[in-house]
């Protein structure tokens, strides 16, 4: 197994590092690197939102979710689809024509201020420093597993090995490397399933197993309050996901977005049931594990054939690498673009931008690590907790700030603070007592941002008509 | 900070496995259509007891050895699974099951106790006798390794709910199939690659 994963692994990063450098040869200025000079069609487009959004937060965090809980998790993916489905209508065509090159260009140019983009920035830098930590983790539960390799070593060479990938290329070769890893994935996980029904003894039999051995797995382990509120962390933030939109920048235009939306929603249909599948059938077979975690390792490589086996493993891998590519070009672009470009040295030169943007990812990869290591949480917690924040402080401003012009900039800043603090304080206060209010931490953020967004833009002064016209068809008269 | 938040999400909404499967040893001998299952099991803080699972396989009969009536021990049938019930004994326990399965062999059932397993630190091993040579040993479950002529050994990290071995049968198994597919996804995507790359050349 471990010989045919080694063989299946080379051939995979020699054709994604082959990528890369033909990429690099490819990007001549900071809207090639960021931007892949605005080129890429629906289906690689979407293959590439789906990739992103896919992630070890997947294949380990929610294989090992429906391990734990069996079918209940499923649900959450309705809002992740919602969340997708306003991106579609509300966001992403309007991003597209704007054309910035990040989303904190956007924040800024809407609300006419430059400290507005500049805190979304850094809210950015922070909030996805945090997914980083789930995504490490991931990877090193998957080597420990499977190879017995120290976590931070495996930690160590995914930094590597995706930082190189996303500092050659950019989003250009991150586009085409996420489409083959899209392909990869779908083939590894559709094959998966059949395989391990086969061993299970097929659906009914492995459906009075599970039934037999804890009801709540075919039935309902998590209540309607709980599923609501992860809906709800998913679906707000991949409305108003940074590293999504991104990628919106990089397509040919507004109507490939929408295409785009509905190739990926495609390929997470798919995934969804598969993933769903194969934690569920996991149980069956491994019924108990010391963590859910390592559900979807144990299963490559204790119960796969080794080619299929081998071709999951690098399946993970390349959702772990993706994820950690998108968000690496996220939070450099945050710091090179944003903060170091717009607010240090405006007066920057294209190549002296994009030597910024690779060092800020080489050292924003590094960071993660460390607290990878202390392992907070399951990888799905993580995931979520992430999400949590994402919705309180970016979905007000972004989807409610597109469709609502008399936000302002005072009010897209008080709702940013307000939505992130807000989440924060209810996790270390009224989250504990969940189970008898069913109010979450997603939900208190999001109120507060929305309500400090709508009152303070009441009292403060209007966007000028210049700053909304690309947003809005007629400027105010 | 944030960060701290995730050990309180965690512990609303998993309750986490009682015990420590310290040793497991299984030791499966295969005679005719009977699989004997000798099956040993060390299990450290079980609590006041530790409940064991194996699932109940179409197309089989499983007998339990006498010791079963042990008073400590409880087994229960139930739709799609065997449930066995041990009371603890104090900081450890250990268990010695024995038990015959009859008819379809594709899949032997193992007993997996609710206390997991520590990668590097329990110990599982099974072993099996007797195995047929038309039953290869290439897609089953545990992986199964063998020295000379000795018994099939598997040391998984996890003690699986089944040995999975592959029914005699005509035409490809699943598993066969599925790595077939991988081949085949590999050189279709490949030719299409090519060949749209080609067109691309060709038009420009």
């Amino acid at each position: 197994m471990t010989a045919t994963f080694f063989v299946v692994a080379g051939m995979y990063f020699t054709a994604i590092f082959g990528i890369s450098i033909w990429s690099y040869f490819r990007t001549a200025d900071e809207v090639d690197f960021i931007a892949a000079g605005r080129s890429i069609g629906p289906l690689v487009g979407g293959a590439v939102l789906a990739a992103t959004q896919i992630s070890a937060g997947t294949f380990v965090g929610t294989v090992g979710r429906h391990y734990l809980a069996g079918v209940s998790w499923w649900y959450v993916w309705f809002g992740v689809w919602a969340g997708w489905l306003v991106s579609a209508f509300w966001v992403a065509p309007k991003l597209r024509r704007f054309g910035a090159l990040t989303v904190p260009d956007y924040i800024a140019v809407r609300f006419g201020s430059k400290g507005a983009g500049a805190l979304a920035g850094a809210l950015i830098v922070v909030s996805y420093t945090i997914y980083l930590v789930a995504q490490f983790q991931a990877g090193g539960e998957i080597a420990l597993t499977v190879f017995g390799m120290k976590p931070l070593t495996a930690m160590l060479i995914l930094v590597a090995s995706t930082a190189v990938y996303t500092v050659l290329g950019g989003v250009r070769s991150s586009s085409y490397i996420e489409f083959i890893q899209m392909l990869i994935m779908v083939s590894a996980l559709v094959i998966a399933v059949p395989v391990l029904l086969h061993y299970a003894g097929g659906i009914t039999q492995a459906r009075h197993f599970l039934d037999s051995l804890d009801p709540r797995l075919t039935s309902g382990f998590y209540g309607w309050k709980e599923i609501l509120a992860f809906s709800v962390s998913f679906g707000f933030a991949i409305a108003a996901a940074p590293y999504e939109m991104t990628r919106y920048y990089s397509m040919r235009d507004e109507r490939t977005v929408r295409r785009a939306i509905y190739v990926a929603i495609g390929f997470q249909v798919v995934i969804g049931v598969s993933v769903l599948g194969i934690g569920m059938l996991t149980r069956v077979l491994f019924p108990t594990l010391s963590s859910q975690d390592l559900a979807s390792s144990v299963m490559a490589f204790e119960i796969l054939p080794p080619l299929v086996g081998a071709l999951l493993l690098v399946a993970m891998l390349s959702a772990i690498m993706s994820t950690v590519n998108s968000i690496l070009l996220v939070v450099g672009a945050g710091v090179a673009h944003d903060l170091y470009g717009k607010l240090l040295r405006p007066e920057a030169s294209q190549e002296h931008l994009v030597l910024v943007n690779r060092v800020s990812i080489f050292v924003l990869a590094l960071i993660p690590v460390y607290f990878a290591l202390q392992k907070y949480g399951d990888v799905q917690t993580i995931v979520v907790e992430q999400a949590k924040f994402i919705a309180s402080f970016f979905f007000v401003p972004v989807v409610i700030g597109l469709n609502w012009r008399r936000g302002t900039a005072a009010g897209a800043m008080a709702a940013m603070v307000g939505g992130f603090l807000a989440c924060l304080a209810w996790e270390f206060t009224g989250q504990r007592g969940f189970a008898s209010h069913g109010i979450d931490a997603v939900e208190v953020g999001i109120a507060v941002s929305l309500i400090l967004f709508v009152t303070v833009s009441r009292f403060t002064k209007p966007v000028p008509d210049q700053n909304l016209a690309v947003f809005f068809h007629r400027p105010r008269g | 900070m944030t960060l701290l938040a995730g050990p309180l999400l965690l512990a609303l909404i998993a309750a986490a496995p009682q015990g420590s499967l310290q040793d497991a040893r299984v030791r499966i001998a295969i005679v005719g259509d009977t699989a004997h299952v000798d099956a040993r099991y060390r299990i450290t803080d079980p609590g006041d007891s530790i409940r064991l699972h194996a699932p109940r396989v179409a197309g089989q009969h499983t007998a339990f050895d006498h010791r079963f009536d042990d008073p400590r021990l409880r087994l229960d049938t139930l739709p799609g699974l065997f449930r066995l019930t041990a009371l603890g004994e104090g900081r450890g326990i250990t268990l010695n099951l024995r038990y015959s399965v009859r008819g379809d062999l594709s899949r032997i059932p193992l007993f997996v106790p609710e206390a997991p397993s520590t990668p590097g630190q329990s110990r599982v091993t099974i072993l099996v006798d007797g195995l047929a040579p038309d039953r290869a040993a290439r897609f089953v479950v545990p992986r199964f390794t063998r020295d000379s002529r000795g018994p099939w050994r598997a040391t998984p990290d996890h003690l699986p709910s089944v040995v999975a071995l592959v029914k005699p049968a005509r035409g490809l198994p699943v598993p066969a199939l599925a790595q077939w597919s991988v081949l085949l996804i590999a050189f279709a995507g490949t030719l299409a690659w090519l060949l749209t790359h080609l067109a691309a050349r060709r038009r420009t």
